[in-house]
């Protein structure tokens, strides 16, 4: 639309986003103040909630930058993500993508990791709706057709792989203890599962064959085929019976949606 | 006065904000309907909408959205729109509600309630995007008067104006705020009460009070505080004009315990009863 009102409005827009002043030409003095004053106000107005909006979905990390690096954080990825959401709720969602993509954040990855955490959280929180099953859903099944059974996880699932030791800062913040020091992750990457049972999110790191398993399932993977995986990093003979406990474990926390033959 | 749809008169009631939902849930307050952000619940599952649909089970829920953006230049938004839709079918409030007001251009969102020029190509153009959204909704939409600390040069009429003429064309509704039309009053330099009186009073089906930030030489719409002297006296006003319309006090920031609230709103019953007699102070059932 072209017209002196959408004109306006790009003026006006481009005041708040860009700092430009040609909006003023628009707007007059107050019988008590200067324009200049009044149209401040839309502009710390503007970058005050939206930085704000993102220190609620990302407390923790700002609790670990401090008020100070984490403000200069939240301007920096305004500038550079103004919000297309009409729900301020997806506003911070490049977070993790940003710190891990620009200088000075990305020389310290436990940050981008943190807000990988805190960001699965969050989306876990608001996921769909699943209806779990629980471990008795098993029994139902015939033996016979236990190595075609495919797993669909509840929507609110989902994986991480951390680098670096994240987590524990993540903990560490959330129990009010100095966090460690940054580093790499013990072992090689921690897995993280990431899920909401019930009405709340919940972590958990899983060993490493786990999180194999729940990642070849999450892909439609069978439970045959799942146990063959398993006989490649284990003795051969006790992997159906690790597989088996692994998907016991799914059913009792609440993770799995749905059993199908294949 | 009945409004032109005879929307019910809900009583008095508060904004749900996620602080006070154990305590809503538990039940005894006395507030009698809860006005809900819509934005907060057009997500998938999770706690917030378990919560909506237990407190929608025993109290009336208005819808009051901050996206619509009903006066941007940008294309309505029809996702937006679809899940607005289908949040009242799960819902079903009394009725939905948007402000007077764009909130970006070129498919950026601002979040924030910007000022309208009030030129006839604004009105036209607001009038012609109601009455889009009000036949996708299939019911007519309430426009709540925005606070605002800017006037443009380019307005060729009074903000009174602009919201009478907008709602007698657009057939809507409205939602007299009146925090943000004495903010407004302030900032702008006009007469508040004249402001109520050119409202069409058998539109009116709510009203919002809210407290404010005093800069000296401005007013900011903060939401952050108890409403103020000066917004009581013109809530005795307005209840003067409108009759008995639903009332709520909207806080969003230091946000208090419920408690706090409900002795605030409180006063919006006193004064109501004052006015209208106290026949008139409770809800119909």
């Amino acid at each position: 639309m072209s017209s002196a009102l959408s004109a306006l409005q790009a003026r006006f827009q481009d005041g708040l986003v860009a700092g430009r002043d040609d909006v003023l030409a628009d707007i007059v003095d107050s019988p008590r103040e200067g324009r200049e004053t009044l149209f401040g106000v839309y502009r710390h107005a503007y970058a005050a909630r939206l930085v704000e909006s993102l220190s609620h979905d990302y407390e923790r990390l700002g609790a670990y930058l401090g008020g100070e690096r984490f403000e200069k954080l939240g301007h920096a990825y305004l500038a550079e993500h103004p919000s297309v959401f009409r729900s301020i709720r997806w506003f911070g969602d490049e977070l993790p993508a940003f710190l891990q993509s620009h200088a000075p954040w990305s020389a310290s990855p436990e940050l981008f990791e943190l807000a990988a955490i805190e960001r699965a959280l969050n989306d876990a929180f608001d996921a769909p709706d699943g209806s779990p099953l629980g471990l008795a859903t098993l029994s139902e099944v015939d033996p016979a057709d236990f190595s075609r059974l495919t797993f669909t996880f509840d929507p609110s699932a989902r994986r991480l792989d951390l680098m670096t030791n994240a987590r524990l800062v993540w903990l560490a913040i959330g129990e009010d203890r100095e966090p460690p020091e940054a580093a790499a992750a013990e072992d090689g990457p921690e897995r993280l599962l990431v899920w909401r049972a019930g009405y709340t999110s919940k972590l958990r790191a899983m060993p490493a064959d786990e999180a194999m398993l729940y990642d070849e399932a999450a892909n439609g993977l069978a439970f045959g085929p799942l146990c063959e995986m398993l006989a490649t990093v284990m003795e051969p003979e006790a992997a159906p019976g690790r597989a088996a406990t692994i998907v016991a474990g799914w059913l009792e926390a609440g993770l799995v949606v749905a059993i199908d033959v294949v | 006065m009945a409004n032109i749809e005879n929307l019910p008169f809900l009583g008095f009631g508060l904004g749900l904000r996620p602080q006070h939902y154990s305590d809503i849930l538990a039940g005894g307050h006395g507030v009698d309907w809860f006005e809900i952000i819509s934005e907060n619940y057009m997500v998938a599952g999770g706690r917030a909408l378990h919560n909506l649909d237990r407190v929608r089970a025993d109290h009336p829920i208005v819808m009051h959205g901050v996206s619509m953006s009903i006066a941007s230049t940008d294309p309505l938004d029809m996702d937006y729109l679809g899940v607005l839709k289908a949040l009242a079918a799960r819902i079903e409030p009394a009725w939905i509600s948007d402000h007077l007001c764009w909130t970006g251009v070129h498919g950026i969102n601002l979040h924030d309630l910007l000022p309208v020029p009030f030129t006839r190509e604004a009105l036209d153009h607001v009038v012609e995007r109601i009455s889009r959204v009000q036949d996708f909704l299939g019911r007519r939409i309430a426009i709540e008067n925005a606070s605002s600390y800017v006037s443009f040069s380019g307005s060729e009429m009074e903000e009174w104006e602009f919201v009478a003429e907008m709602t007698r064309r657009a057939d809507c509704l409205l939602l007299v705020d009146v925090n943000n039309v004495y903010v407004a009053s302030f900032n702008h330099g006009f007469d508040p009460a004249a402001y109520l009186a050119a409202m069409p009073a058998d539109r009116v089906v709510q009203m919002h009070l809210a407290g404010h930030e005093h800069r000296g030489t401005h007013i900011v719409d903060t939401h952050d505080d108890e409403v103020s002297g000066p917004v009581w006296d013109l809530y005795r006003e307005a209840v003067r004009r409108f009759g008995a319309v639903s009332t709520m006090i909207e806080r969003d920031d230091r946000i208090p315990p419920l408690s706090e609230l409900i002795a605030e709103l409180g006063i919006a019953r006193r004064i109501a009863g004052e006015v209208l007699g106290t026949g008139t102070r409770e809800a119909a059932a």
